[in-house]
């Protein structure tokens, strides 16, 4: 009888065993929460967004980033709130300095552009009544004043030649 | 350089009645003396009637 019992005791005993080892294996995990099933999905999503950033990719990023603020927003995580805005003023900076860049090259491209077509009307590859023209649409089309005051001047020099 | 002179002058003698920056109309007034010669005695009386800064006395 005692031997019966501790054979039904040692079966016991092997299967919890085996419970545990499943357990081990990932075979049988606990279910974790719909709070860290949310938290691990932005995480995953912040992350994904930081390497669009790098990537330049700002349009999907600010998407992704909207999408995540607002989880963060329903769910009340605060540091991942704070992180996808911290992520949304780097892309706001960088698309500033982006458009600063452009601005500046543009600036650039624009003040060469009266002596230029004066350049071309001496070496002979636009002809004066062309080079006139382009300079007359140059001093209606732009506001740079440094620009247009090239232009009067290349005019002034040039009215008797 | 020929200049297609009816479309120079007007530009130049808008530039000169209306535009705000100083240096502009300054120029554009130059450039209608030395260009245009009696042809822009008239704007440039109207701009020295009108013209707050009388800018055209200095030039």
């Amino acid at each position: 009888m005692n031997k019966f019992i501790n054979i039904k005791y040692l079966k016991k005993w092997r299967i919890s065993l085996e419970h545990k080892n499943e357990d081990k294996k990932g075979g049988k995990v606990p279910k974790p929460s719909d709070t860290s099933l949310i938290l691990k999905n932005l995480n995953d999503r912040l992350s994904r967004i930081e390497i669009l950033i790098r990537d330049l990719e700002y349009p999907r990023a600010e998407e992704e980033i909207n999408e995540v603020i607002k989880i963060a927003l329903a769910n009340k995580f605060s540091a991942i709130y704070n992180r996808a805005n911290q992520l949304l003023d780097i892309i706001n900076k960088e698309k500033l300095a982006g458009e600063f860049h452009r601005m500046e090259i543009e600036h650039d491209k624009l003040i060469k552009k009266a002596p230029k077509i004066y350049d071309k009307f001496l070496n002979g590859s636009l002809d004066s009544n062309s080079a006139s023209e382009q300079l007359i649409s140059l001093l209606e089309n732009t506001l740079e004043v440094d620009v247009r005051v090239d232009c009067i001047k290349l005019f002034k020099e040039n009215a008797n030649k | 350089m020929r200049i297609s002179d009816e479309k120079c002058f007007k530009l130049f003698e808008n530039l000169l009645t209306s535009e705000s920056d100083d240096h502009l109309r300054l120029i554009a007034c130059s450039a209608l003396i030395e260009i245009y010669k009696k042809k822009a005695l008239e704007p440039l009386l109207w701009a020295f009637e009108h013209d707050k800064n009388s800018f055209i006395l200095e030039y």
